[in-house]
C-alpha cells in the first residue's frame, strides 16, 4: 500500500509485477529489506534474472504501468478500512496494534471464538 | 530504468499529440485535401495526379469532404476509446475493492497472489504496509 511518496509506489508496481510471475515475496522482502539497488535497472534486472523471471515481461510491465490499477485498488481498499498510516494491521477484520503481542492475544481470541 | 521510463513517456507523449492532431478541428491545408486511405497505394508522382484530382472534385463535390468527415469520426472514435476503457478499468477496480471487503480478504484480488496459509484458515490476518 503506497503512503510514503513515488518510490513507494514505483516500489508497489514493481512488487506486482514481480507477482504477476509468481515473485511477489521475494521482491517484496528485499523491497522491505531497504535494498536500494531495487530502485536501479541493474538492480531490478539481476533480481528479476535470480528469481527467474521472464525479464523483458518484467520490464514491459513495469513501462507499461500495468499493475497500477492494483496498487491503487490496494491503497483505496485500504482508505475505505480506514487505514491511515502503515503498518495496520487486521485480525478478522478487527484493527488491532501492530505490535507481536497484540497480534498474538488477537488470534487466541479468535480461536476461542472460531466454532 | 530512467532511460526505459523517459522513453515510455516520450511515446506517450508522441501519442498524445499524434491523436491531438488527428482530432484536431483545424481546417485541412487547401494543396493537399485527400485523407491518408485516398492516397495509399498511389505510385504516380504528385504533380501527374494532380489535374485527375481536380477534376474527380470538380465532378463529385462531395466526395472528399465526406471523406474527410470519415475520418474525422474514425479519429474521434480512437480518441474516446481510451476513455471508454479507463473508466471500465475505475468500475472494475471499485467492484474488485468491494469484493475484498465484503469477503474479509479471504476471496479477491490478492488473495492468490500476495498471501500465504490456508486459504480458508479460520483466522485470517491483513498487514497494510509500505516500501519506504
Amino acid at each position: 500500500m503506497p503512503v510514503l511518496g513515488e518510490n513507494a509506489v514505483f516500489a508497489a508496481v514493481v512488487v506486482e509485477c514481480a507477482a504477476e510471475q509468481g515473485a511477489f515475496w521475494p521482491f517484496h522482502d528485499r523491497f522491505m529489506a531497504g535494498d536500494e539497488t531495487l530502485f536501479t535497472e541493474r538492480g531490478l534486472n539481476r533480481q528479476a534474472t535470480f528469481e527467474g523471471l521472464d525479464v523483458d515481461r518484467f520490464w514491459a510491465c513495469i513501462e507499461n504501468g500495468e499493475t497500477f490499477p492494483i496498487v491503487s485498488a490496494s491503497y483505496e481498499e485500504g482508505g475505505q478500512r480506514g487505514v491511515q498510516s502503515t503498518p495496520t494491521v487486521f485480525v478478522n477484520d478487527q484493527q488491532i496494534d501492530p505490535t507481536l503481542e497484540a497480534i498474538q492475544s488477537a488470534v487466541e481470541s479468535a480461536l476461542d471464538t472460531t466454532p | 530504468m530512467i532511460r526505459r521510463l523517459t522513453a515510455a513517456a516520450s511515446l506517450l507523449a508522441a501519442t498524445a499529440l499524434l491523436l491531438a492532431a488527428c482530432g484536431s478541428d483545424e481546417p485541412q491545408p487547401a494543396d493537399d485535401p485527400q485523407p491518408a486511405a485516398y492516397q495509399a497505394g498511389q505510385s504516380e508522382s504528385r504533380q501527374a495526379q494532380a489535374q485527375p484530382e481536380a477534376e474527380a472534385e470538380q465532378a463529385e463535390p462531395e466526395r472528399v469532404p465526406e471523406q474527410v468527415r470519415d475520418r474525422d469520426d474514425e479519429a474521434s472514435q480512437a480518441e474516446t476509446e481510451p476513455v471508454e476503457q479507463v473508466s471500465d478499468a475505475e468500475v472494475e477496480q471499485e467492484a474488485m475493492v468491494g469484493r475484498i471487503i465484503e469477503s474479509g480478504h479471504r476471496a479477491g484480488l490478492f488473495a492468490d497472489r500476495n498471501s500465504l496459509g490456508a486459504p480458508d484458515a479460520p483466522i485470517v490476518i491483513t498487514e497494510y504496509s509500505d516500501f519506504l
